[in-house]
């Protein structure tokens, strides 16, 4: 196939699903709030601020700092997977120094699916969970150095278990992946304590849970499954932020 | 690059001149919908997004550079973030089982019962943003580098290896009787 011809081909294949939306940027436009002052663009004025701001932290974290280690831990305890390591290491280059989070390693994760709850859809434990994870790496993609996925290996147990599930969820082929429901999707959360695990039923708890890990909550991916699985391998996580996929990706020292 | 005019309605914008800013806005809503369309595959997602872009960038209209002559790539730019965000919240984030991506795309069993635009819906976010900026919204080199914040020359290897790597789902299988 030529290139001309592969541009072509692309161009359709994006274009067959659009669907128009007529009077958008008249919508669009009359919504826009003109009044609203701008944001402040970064000036040096602003750097006494930043500089109260920081003083304040600084003040905070001595002030407050002994209780949250002292919390932390308790969390770490509590968790529902093995405890974490306590001196961890990644030797990846994209890890130098990148600070390394304990209730990110990969023995923390646990594989939630949906079912179908009234109007609602719930998140339930699949007993797939880090106790069963052998090793967890980078995505090793030679044409994508850059590619932060992480896949988790799973020992002979948590192969079984992940084969079973994904052949009971993979979505029917002839279906589109992108208008699938929950109930085709694993949820991937890590770092989950016993407080969250046994508080589940509470939708506040699942619901701040789910959360993607970027906006404080547990969730690491929530991706269909697409082919059911008879491999060993799940790739967990797709996220930019490194000190997760480095946290996900790390050994005892 | 860009008119003097385009340039006049820049600064206007940037200073606050609310019909600069819709010159300036109205005829990217239409790419900058297709583009959200195509990322979030949801008429509703996609037309939020594009509110979104026009609520940000007006209130960020300080951030806006004349001298670069278009508004283009600012845009596109936040809409692109705009969908990464809501895909993270939504249910459709990737999340691909069995052998590695690398492999998988190109497996025999893929290879032959995927179409291309199951193959492109495959691709991780950033490929697929890099190929609807470029070859549907036609955007020159440059603006796609600058919307997606890497090099030019960043830009033609990611395009080169994106469009090799979906090749072998492209090609015609050759039936033997």
């Amino acid at each position: 196939m030529s290139d001309e011809h592969l541009a072509v081909a692309i161009r359709e294949a994006f274009d067959e699903k659009y669907v128009p939306s007529p009077g958008l940027a008249d919508r669009v436009i009359s919504a826009i709030p003109w009044d609203r002052q701008p944001a402040r663009a970064a000036s040096v004025p602003r750097l006494a601020g930043a500089f109260t701001a920081i003083l304040t932290l600084l003040i905070l974290a001595l002030l407050i700092g002994p209780s949250v280690l002292t919390m932390g831990s308790r969390l770490g305890q509590a968790s529902p997977s093995p405890a974490p390591q306590s001196s961890i290491v990644n030797t990846d280059p994209r890890c130098k120094g990148i600070r390394l989070l304990p209730d990110r390693v990969f023995q923390r994760i646990a594989v939630y699916r949906w079912r179908s709850s009234g109007s609602a859809f719930v998140a339930v434990p699949t007993g797939l969970d880090g106790s069963m994870a052998a090793d967890a790496i980078f995505n090793p993609s030679p044409n994508q150095p850059d590619d932060r996925s992480v896949i988790v290996f799973f020992n002979a147990r948590g192969q079984a278990l992940l084969d079973q599930l994904t052949t009971e969820i993979a979505i029917p082929q002839s279906a589109d992946p992108i208008s699938d429901t929950p109930v085709h999707h694993l949820a991937v959360l890590v770092g989950l304590t016993d407080q969250q695990v046994a508080n589940w039923a509470d939708p506040v708890v699942a619901e701040k849970a789910l959360m993607p890990i970027e906006q404080g909550g547990n969730l690491l991916s929530n991706g269909v499954v697409l082919t059911p699985f008879t491999g060993n391998q799940l790739i967990a996580y797709f996220g930019a932020d490194l000190a997760t996929a480095c946290s996900l990706t790390a050994h005892p020292k | 690059m860009g008119s003097v005019d385009e340039r006049g309605l820049l600064e206007g914008a940037r200073q606050g001149d609310r019909r600069a800013f819709e010159e300036l806005l109205r005829p990217l809503i239409e790419p900058a919908y297709r583009l959200a369309f195509a990322m979030l595959g949801e008429r509703e997602a996609a037309e939020d997004a594009v509110q979104e872009m026009a609520l940000k960038g007006w209130r960020h209209r300080g951030r806006i550079r004349p001298e670069l002559g278009t508004l283009r790539p600012w845009f596109l730019a936040i809409v692109s973030n705009e969908c990464r965000m809501v895909r993270r919240r939504r249910w459709w984030s990737v999340l691909r089982f069995g052998e590695p991506p690398e492999r998988a795309l190109v497996g025999r069993d893929l290879a032959t019962r995927l179409d291309l635009q199951q193959a492109l819906g495959r691709l991780p976010y950033r490929d697929r943003l890099l190929l609807h900026l470029y070859f549907v919204l036609d955007l020159p080199t440059a603006e796609v580098a600058q919307v997606l914040g890497i090099s030019v020359g960043a830009v033609k290897s990611r395009l080169h290896r994106v469009t090799t790597r979906l090749r072998p789902d492209l090609d015609p299988v050759e039936v033997v009787e």
